[in-house]
């Protein structure tokens, strides 16, 4: 129970990260996606199995902060935190000195997936922008380089177990 | 991977789907507000002291990479001192000049409003400059449909959402923004809405009505509970419409809207 407050507590403040200290910080232009980054480096660190309800409330949060369409987000960080669950498990698992640019590789791939994603299902059409996305992902990735260091350091807060990619 | 883990977690990936799509397709938007309400409640003080803090290590960055041009900051302003000298007893009378100015073309001048000041503490992260939220609600006396201004009278948007210590407000840049405006010099009027954030764009006005590069832009008062006479921005570049039955004009707004602190909810005339 300690373990699942925590963890709502982080989301919680990755949300209010993402929209007061960011568009605060960067006047708005690029604000990181920190919940996105965040279920990614879980979801590359966790199996999907305990991930996914959290990917889902982290969404739905991130949907009702943003006063956008409730499921936006949730239904986004969901199909990536599969997919990072699963491409970590079936190609990655070798290279476990690799770990952390696997990490940045996900939240580059993931950050994209995101942005299309988010960007049809609000109003069923893709307004796409080569600079923007790339500033995104520049962002995501200082984001994701601070939170994977974060994460490493202080593993049972952010409920990992163990240290290195398994599949049991 | 055995193969009943990969049924359960197919399921499960199935099921939240399921889930997410059902809301996005029904968009319950009202069935959500006592959700975003409680949060918004909750998280109001993070919000504002996140938003500040970041503002703050805006300002203390900006202030950093900005020392190496203070120097020529410096020889610049010295002689910009001693031009503004020269000019200053000129403004004097443009002073006066525009106090009558305004009287005439009733432009809304300082005190007349029963203003609420509120800070921005949260706005929207994708950089659509959509809308910001504030920090004053329904226990301050906001209402929806409030329109919120900039310090001199500079319209930014209106209330759309009220919470009990918070509102949203959504800008004049957000493409779904709409506001009966008028030109001051002419007063050819027309409607401005938002370019998705990227700017303001005046259109529906009658090709026997004349705008030009230049004009100031205000509200001309038709409709809901937006005043006359609040500053929106300057038309940029006129053209016409695509089927040429109306003019339509880029207007650049007064306020840079992604930079705003302090913003003033209009609750009444006084």
């Amino acid at each position: 129970m300690g373990q699942k407050i925590k963890l709502a507590i982080i989301i919680f403040l990755a949300v209010v990260l993402q929209i007061s200290f960011f568009p605060g910080l960067t006047s708005g232009k690029i604000v990181p996606d920190v919940v996105l980054v965040l279920i990614i480096l879980w979801s590359s660190r966790k199996k999907f199995e305990d991930i996914w309800l959290w990917a889902l409330i982290g969404g739905l949060i991130l949907d009702i902060a943003v006063f956008g369409k409730v499921g936006i987000n949730a239904f986004s960080f969901i199909l990536i935190s599969f997919m990072a669950s699963f491409l970590k498990e079936r190609f990655f698992i070798a290279q476990r000195t690799g770990s952390f640019l696997i990490a940045l590789a996900l939240v580059a791939g993931g950050t994209i997936l995101n942005w299309l994603l988010t960007n049809f299902l609000a109003d069923f059409s893709i307004n796409f922008s080569v600079n923007l996305m790339i500033m995104k992902i520049i962002g995501n990735l200082i984001i994701a380089i601070f939170l994977y260091l974060i994460i490493s350091k202080f593993k049972e807060f952010f409920g990992i177990s163990e240290s290195k990619l398994a599949v049991k | 991977m055995p193969k009943k883990t990969l049924t359960s977690k197919i399921i499960k990936l199935i099921l939240a789907i399921a889930i997410c799509l059902l809301l996005i397709f029904l968009n319950p938007r009202n069935f959500f507000n006592p959700v975003r309400g409680t949060f918004l409640k909750i998280s109001y003080p993070f919000q504002k002291t996140f938003y500040l803090a970041g503002q703050k290590t805006h300002n203390f960055f900006s202030l950093l990479f900005s020392i190496g041009d203070y120097k020529k900051n410096n020889e610049k302003l010295i002689k910009e001192n001693n031009e503004l000298s020269a000019k200053l007893a000129d403004a004097q009378d443009q002073k006066r000049e525009n106090e009558e100015l305004r009287k005439q073309l009733e432009l809304s001048p300082r005190g007349k409003y029963n203003l609420e000041p509120s800070l921005v503490i949260a706005q929207d992260p994708r950089g659509s400059g959509s809308w910001i939220v504030i920090d004053k609600g329904k226990a301050d006396g906001i209402a929806e449909g409030m329109p919120v201004i900039v310090f001199d009278g500079i319209l930014v948007g209106k209330i759309s959402e009220v919470y009990s210590n918070s509102s949203k407000v959504f800008l004049l840049s957000d493409s779904g923004s709409s506001t009966n405006v008028s030109d001051v010099e002419t007063s050819a009027k027309g409607i401005l809405t938002g370019e998705y954030g990227l700017g303001l764009k005046l259109g529906m006005v009658e090709q026997t009505d004349i705008i030009k590069s230049g004009d100031d832009i205000v509200t001309s008062g038709l409709g809901g509970l937006m005043p006359k006479g609040l500053l929106v921005g300057k038309i940029d570049q006129v053209s016409n419409s695509s089927d040429k039955l109306f003019q339509e004009a880029v207007v650049r707004p007064k306020v840079k809207y992604s930079d705003l602190n302090v913003v003033f909810a209009i609750k009444g005339v006084k």
